[in-house]
């Protein structure tokens, strides 16, 4: 607003000066601001000669004196003698990872529901709608509460885990093959009716259904043999118990970073092909599937790569410690036998470059796997599901909010179903999805910090422990709230950006 | 006019009277014929909105075998496991907290003024259909009528058993109790008798489903886990068997660990022949508790007919029942009770010597009547005697939908059926009074609404009704003692924290947000701050402040208790959301408002508060109402800096000995409360942003 | 400070007035003078600055050089003269800007109360008789969403005339009413003009400005281009752009 401001008042005299509204304006703020630093400043003195005379002036020495506890969940390098500032990383780390997973999963799960609640399917929309409206009028609190002491609690001992999927024989006759096989040619079949033919469609279907139904009721009836049969052990992948979760294991080995490179080279070049190809249709008009070429080339590139690089020849000698505590070199396969091959070394020394480890464990404790805390499950459990009701909810507004002249529109040129979706709905669901999702994104990241209902270590629990035992309450929580203050800030950037893209991209 | 459904030809005249011209007279009409192809009609709709596609099908069946499921599985567990005592002895608590019992009256009241006001405002606002008032008639018709047949239905028998020796199954054992104390009321008839019918076999035992002491309970058990381990073994011995190599059904770790199971399961001997159960006559005595004199005594044998013995007086009794075999009694009349200890302000100093004892006392309450005696508990040798506590007499096994109903839905509909009729006549009272005042008072103004008179009485009691009930509750000056607001909790204090957080903070909130839309930047600038800075942090965190904080502002406020200093957090909390609320609506103000009022003269602060506010607070009262549905949720984060809200209570009943760990009741408990209350206020908000709640009136 | 205003003084004076928005030079050395009861009548296209010339002469917008001066009183930052002057001038807007959440009765007894500080009664009086003078005194205690645009415009014009302004100034009173409601409003201000009231209209009904005005101004680009009685302006313009928007719209 920089207006030109010249001399036009010619008539100001000394008594009209505080009468100008420009005086009367600059004189009001200073006043104000005066107040407000005067409200402040005695609000600021008073707690300080209180915590000065408790002997508990605010300081930030504190954070390194050595913190003394342990937190259940943390990076390896902290220990009961790290400090407090550490500790206070570590709950950071912990509230980070919380809110980042949460996002996520929050969001999958929120979506799913929000297209649920608009399904044609009465059922289905009804449930989706109780769903919704029970999470949405019940507090957070109550619900992490549940989720801990109800849900986890009662979840079966570590003995009789709940495994997915059971551990057993899986039987698979091999006529189930041929059924496929006549189902895939009758859909073939299936495909070439003119359209004027359609109704046969459900003669082939029915036809089909027919054939295995005489096909499988002579087997059982010990009519005809019903083959050979295929039969797997199946392990469980993940486990479910009072103590948490458990599921699988990726361990990078000696060669992951050769196959990572593999696998570099096979995005590179479909990125490549992206770009061509995206020319080649504005260029010519020609379409290509380019998901399919960009999915297809690296799989290639990651099954050449993992197969070129398992096939290196193994070292055949390692360094070990001894029994006596010597570094000594021997053959690998005779270290193994002596068992003195440490995790480390097995990884260095395998030759696949990622290993997959199933979850195992004996009566006691998990020996593989990677495993959850019943703290953090429940943590999750309930600010996924809480928030993905307000996200069901957003979607099925946003997409409520496409006036359905443009479906029709879309249909009416001629696009399909996906992309009419993907062209015309979702652009313009997004734009009034976006801000109110970013909002919920907020609440997640703040309603994180109610991990201290089940006793998770994230940045509020540990900040009080650390209050309770140094004394600098006011300090700590003043930390945690600036720590928020600042994640509430990225994320309300984040949101504004993706929404200033989206406004701009539709307009 | 023919009716259309009228399959007959018409008679007489052509509509319209075209006998005068008629000319062409149709005498056959077209046939009304039923839909092709079932149209219309439930199976119609069923292939329209469940099976309209195969995926369609398949998501039916998935959802509804899931939804059948969950709600059997939660309806199966409500009835015959959840033990709901922990809710109706604690509803006071999770009412009004430890408000002073001389001052509930005023909670009542609140609550009657609540349910006519709301009730007046239906009226005035909306119509209550006649099968709405049916269905509330009928509803409460039902919470009356099903504690009249949960009494008249005959009470469940406990079963106390009896044995020389331990009784020992497993890991666990139970020592024999001789002597078992009960409390009764006088007139009562205690019959006794040893329940053969269950001893008969562990089949029969094991479905024991009474009140048991936990000698009998460990028998049923020990019952059942002999037939299941008998089960088990067999279903393990099955799949060894199928599994042999040329048939492998089993992985080497499930062969291993199923031969382990085996090895561990030893099928023991039948129970009821291991304990000889109700093999020998048992013989008993009744003593009064505090006199220790006899009032009947002789011996149960199996198959004689039960022993009918006729209670004197209120008080305590003991059951003596000396251990000869194993025994399993079934009596009727004894319940089971819980212990409350109090604490007595005034308590007469001269006889208490032991200051441990100095004015506390213990009252016994018996749980499926309400039957209190103050009578100290009978000690035998100077040695407590063993007694019906609630945590030892259990109800055990699988509780039946009558015993459910009898035990728990009886006795909890006739704690509240008083409360809830009163507030319904209270409500239907405003319901008429309202529609009175619209038929009898006139209108001043013509051309309004025909409801004028009664929505402006109603806008008038609602606003008043935060200030009356916040009065009424915490008391004022000399009229009303002050209540202390640290016994305050359960509903009454979430929604006393609600409703500071959403008027209290009001008048912030609206400075805030006009501070936030002030020309004047260092106002603009402060205001921003401030709502950005609240709305950036959790609520625990405002909350925790304000518990540090406020005792450190001023010395003269080190002693504000807890529950004000929620107030100030929630409040500070609030007034950020608030203003964001009412910024909106002032946006939603068309600029030109302002223009024409400031051409006709009006000075600033006239602009704002006469036309700008008033419209934009008409625009934000739907927001207003999520506004309190969010803040009556948040407020279960005071139960985070130890206040007893009601998630507070609830945790502290957990924590209960008698009650220990009932967390599915208690949660499920109030997590229906919190429901009701914001999905009645949801429903409200959204009729309120359907009828545009004032914004009909705009150009 | 009531003077006796004979007709040789001029009411309004505006003298060099200059106004920006942003970069954007709005008003361009725009100088005129009102007589008492003179009704001038401002034409031209749209964006040419007119209404936001009327609305810097009871200071809804603020011009940044040259002088406006009302009444004897110069707008300026002082903010008493502000509020005098915005007494003095009454103003109808294009869309009404009626307070929809008061009645036709309090919309008009508003300012009266509250600016001039009359009892009550007297201000409700007032506002009968104008509500009278427009043609709609039945209409009182009707909310202004119930009223038509019509009725809407002529309760704008008696809420301003409440006050007993010595000017009134019109933004486009018309223009967002349909055709059949244009006459009500028009026959009402052609009314006020024979009643004596000093006006200033911005327009686009020729037929009015042909009938009542005692003087046509016409603004082009922010600056007045031509002025004169109406039968010079429409019979005789003198300047091109007047001839081509005079051709375009008759």
């Amino acid at each position: 607003m920089a207006a030109p401001s010249p001399s036009s008042q010619r008539r100001s005299s000394p008594s009209n000066l505080l009468r100008d509204e420009r005086v009367l304006q600059i004189a009001g703020q200073i006043l104000f601001v005066i107040i407000l630093i005067a409200l402040l400043y005695g609000l600021v003195a008073g707690i300080l000669t209180a915590l000065e005379s408790k002997n508990l002036t605010p300081n930030l020495w504190f954070l390194q004196t050595r913190a003394g506890f342990d937190i259940s969940e943390r990076p390896d390098w902290y220990s009961a003698s790290s400090t407090y500032w550490e500790a206070y990383v570590v709950g950071l780390i912990n509230t980070l990872r919380n809110i980042s997973v949460g996002l996520i999963a929050a969001t999958v799960l929120g979506v799913l529901v929000g297209i649920f609640l608009l399904s044609t399917n009465w059922l289905v929309r009804t449930i989706s709608q109780v769903y919704v409206e029970i999470l949405r009028n019940t507090p957070l609190l109550v619900q992490l509460f549940a989720w801990y002491f109800i849900f986890m609690l009662s979840l079966p001992t570590f003995q009789q885990s709940v495994s997915l999927p059971q551990e057993g024989i899986a039987i698979v006759p091999l006529r189930l093959l041929i059924y496929a096989a006549a189902g895939l040619w009758v859909w073939s079949q299936m495909r070439r009716l003119p359209p004027s033919r359609h109704r046969r469609r459900r003669l082939y279907v029915w036809g089909w259904v027919a054939l295995v139904a005489a096909a499988e009721a002579a087997v059982r009836l010990g009519m005809i043999d019903g083959g050979s049969t295929f039969r797997f052990e199946v392990q469980p992948w993940a486990y479910f118990n009072i103590r948490g979760f458990a599921f699988p294991e990726i361990q990078a080995t000696g060669r992951s970073a050769d196959w990572m490179a593999f696998v570099a080279v096979g995005v590179a070049l479909a990125l490549v092909l992206w770009v061509y190809y995206g020319r080649l249709k504005e260029t010519t008009g020609r379409r290509a599937p380019r998901p399919a070429y960009a999915i297809a080339v690296i799989a290639v590139a990651a099954v050449a790569g993992w197969v070129i690089v398992s096939g290196e020849p193994a070292p055949s000698t390692v360094a070990v410690t001894n029994a006596d505590g010597a570094t000594i070199i021997l053959p690998l396969e005779e270290a193994r036998a002596q068992a003195l091959l440490t995790p480390e070394d097995e990884l260095l020394a395998a030759r696949d470059p990622l290993l997959f480890k199933l979850p195992t464990k004996n009566n006691f404790r998990y020996l593989t796997g990677t495993q959850i805390f019943p703290e953090y499950m429940a943590l999750l459990l309930g600010l996924v599901v809480y928030t993905s009701a307000f996200i069901a909810e957003i979607v099925r507004a946003g997409i409520q909010a496409v006036p359905h002249g443009q479906v029709e529109a879309a249909r009416a040129l001629g696009l399909s179903a996906t992309d009419v979706l993907r062209l015309v709905v979702l652009p313009q669901a997004l734009r009034v999805i976006i801000p109110p999702l970013g909002n919920q994104y907020l609440n997640l990241a703040k309603n994180s910090s109610l991990a201290i209902a089940v006793a998770f270590a994230d940045l509020f629990l540990v900040t009080t422990t650390i209050m309770n035992q140094s004394g600098q309450s006011v300090t700590g929580m003043v930390m945690v709230m600036l720590t928020y203050l600042v994640l509430s800030l990225i994320i309300a950037w984040a949101t504004n950006r993706a929404n200033s893209r989206f406004q701009l991209v539709t307009r | 006019m023919t009716p259309l459904s009228d399959p007959q030809p018409p008679q007489g005249a052509t509509p319209g009277g075209a006998d005068a011209r008629a000319a062409v007279v149709y005498y056959d009409e077209p046939p009304i014929k039923p839909p092709p192809n079932l149209v219309a009609g439930p199976l119609a709709w069923a292939r329209d909105n469940l099976f309209s596609t195969p995926t369609n099908a398949l998501l039916t069946l998935i959802a509804g075998a899931l939804t059948i499921g969950a709600v059997a599985g939660i309806v199966n567990w409500a009835v015959s496991q959840g033990n709901w005592y922990i809710i109706i002895f604690n509803l006071r608590q999770f009412m009004v907290g430890r408000y002073e019992p001389e001052a509930e009256w005023r909670v009542v009241l609140t609550s009657l003024i609540a349910a006519f006001i709301f009730g007046f405002a239906l009226a005035s606002w909306a119509r209550v259909s006649r099968r709405t008032a049916l269905l509330l008639v009928a509803l409460i018709a039902l919470v009356f009528v099903i504690p009249l047949i949960a009494a008249a239905l005959p009470l469940p028998p406990t079963y106390l058993s009896a044995s020389a020796d331990d009784i020992a199954s497993g890991s666990s054992t139970q020592p024999p109790v001789d002597q078992f104390a009960f409390i009764a009321r006088g007139g009562e008839t205690l019959r006794l008798e040893l329940a053969v019918d269950l001893s008969a076999g562990d089949a029969d035992l094991q479905t024991l489903h009474s009140f048991a002491d936990p000698g009998a309970n460990l028998l049923r058990a020990a019952a059942f886990n002999r037939l299941r381990d008998q089960a088990r073994v067999a279903e393990i011995e099955r799949l060894l068997a199928e599994d042999a190599p040329n048939a492998r059904t089993l992985t080497a770790n499930q062969r291993a660990a199923l031969e382990t199971e085996r090895g561990r399961l030893e099928v023991s001997d039948p129970i009821t022949e291991t304990f000889a159960l109700n093999q020998t006559p048992q013989s008993y005595r009744l003593l009064r508790g505090t006199t220790q004199e006899i009032v009947a005594e002789g011996v149960l044998e199996a198959g004689s007919a039960p022993v009918e013995i006729a209670l004197p007086e209120d008080g305590w009794y003991i059951l003596e029942k000396p251990g000869e075999g194993t025994a399993l009694i079934r009596v009727y009349g004894i319940y089971p009770h819980l212990e409350r200890t109090f604490t007595r302000s005034e308590t007469v100093d001269e006889t208490g010597t032991t200051t441990q004892s100095a004015g506390r006392f213990s009252q016994f309450v018996r749980l499926t009547d309400e039957f209190t005696t103050e009578e100290t508990r009978p000690r035998i040798d100077g040695d407590n005697v063993p007694m019906a506590i609630i945590i030892d007499l259990q109800y055990r096994g699988d509780r039946t939908p009558a015993d459910w109903l009898m035990l728990y839905v009886g006795p909890f509909l006739d704690g509240v059926n008083d409360a809830l009729l009163w507030m319904l006549v209270a409500g239907v009272v405003g319901y008429y009074a309202a529609r009175a005042a619209d038929r009898y008072l006139p209108s001043k103004r013509k051309g309004r609404s025909a409801r004028a008179v009664s929505q402006r009485f109603s806008t008038w009691m609602l606003s008043a009704l935060p200030f009356i009930i916040f009065l009424l509750i915490y008391g004022f000056g000399s009229v009303l003692p002050i209540t202390d607001t640290r016994r305050w909790g359960g509903l009454m204090l979430t929604i006393m924290l609600t409703m500071v957080g959403v008027l209290a903070s009001f008048p912030l909130g609206v400075l805030l947000a006009l501070g936030r839309r002030s020309a004047l930047p260092a106002i603009r600038v402060a205001s921003t701050l401030y709502i950005e800075f609240v709305r950036g942090v959790p609520l625990i965190t405002v909350l925790f402040m304000a518990q540090l904080l406020v005792p450190l502002v001023n010395p003269s406020l080190a002693e504000v208790d807890n529950v004000f200093r929620a107030m100030v957090g929630i409040l500070l909390f609030s007034a950020a959301y608030l203003a964001e609320n009412v910024r909106g609506g002032l946006q939603a103000v068309p600029h030109g408002q302002e223009e024409a009022a400031k051409a006709l003269g009006l000075a600033g602060w006239q602009v704002t508060l006469l036309i700008t506010l008033p419209q934009a607070l008409r625009y934000v009262i739907p927001a207003l109402v999520g506004q309190f549905i969010s803040l009556f949720k948040d407020t279960s984060l005071v139960a985070i800096v130890g206040l007893l809200d009601l998630t507070g209570i609830a945790r502290s009943t957990v924590a209960q000995t008698e009650f220990l760990g009932l967390y599915r009741e208690v949660y499920l408990f109030i997590g229906i409360l919190y429901f009701v209350f914001s999905y009645v206020m949801a429903a409200i908000s959204r009729r309120l942003e359907a009828s545009g709640s004032g914004a009909a009136r705009r150009v | 400070m009531e003077t006796e205003v004979t007709a040789r003084e001029p009411i309004i004076v505006c003298r060099g007035v200059n106004k920006w928005f942003g970069e954007f030079h709005v008003l361009r050395d725009v100088s005129v003078e009102v007589m008492p009861q003179e009704v001038v009548v401002i034409i031209g296209p749209s964006g040419s600055g007119k209404s936001t010339f009327i609305r810097c002469i009871n200071r809804l917008e603020e011009h940044q050089e040259g002088q406006i001066i009302v009444d004897d009183i110069e707008l300026g930052h002082d903010v008493r003269n502000v509020a005098a002057i915005r007494r003095e001038i009454g103003m109808v807007f294009q869309q009404f800007n009626l307070f929809p959440h008061l009645t036709v009765m309090q919309n008009i007894s508003l300012a009266p109360i509250n600016v001039r500080n009359w009892a009550r009664d007297r201000a409700e009086e007032k506002a009968r008789e104008l509500l009278k003078r427009v043609g709609i005194p039945e209409q009182a205690d009707k909310y202004p969403g119930q009223l038509s645009g019509g009725q809407q415009q002529r309760v704008a014009i008696a809420r301003a005339l409440a006050m007993e302004p010595k000017i009134m100034l019109f933004d486009e009173p018309t223009s967002a009413l349909d055709p059949e409601m244009i006459k009500e409003v028009l026959d009402v201000m052609k009314e006020l003009a024979r009643s004596g009231m000093t006006m200033l209209v911005v327009t686009h009904e020729m037929g009015f400005a042909r009938e009542v005005a005692d003087r046509v101004l016409f603004f082009d680009q922010g600056r007045i281009v031509e002025t004169g009685t109406p039968e010079h302006f429409f019979e005789s313009p003198q300047h091109p752009r007047t001839k081509l928007f005079l051709s375009q719209i008759l």
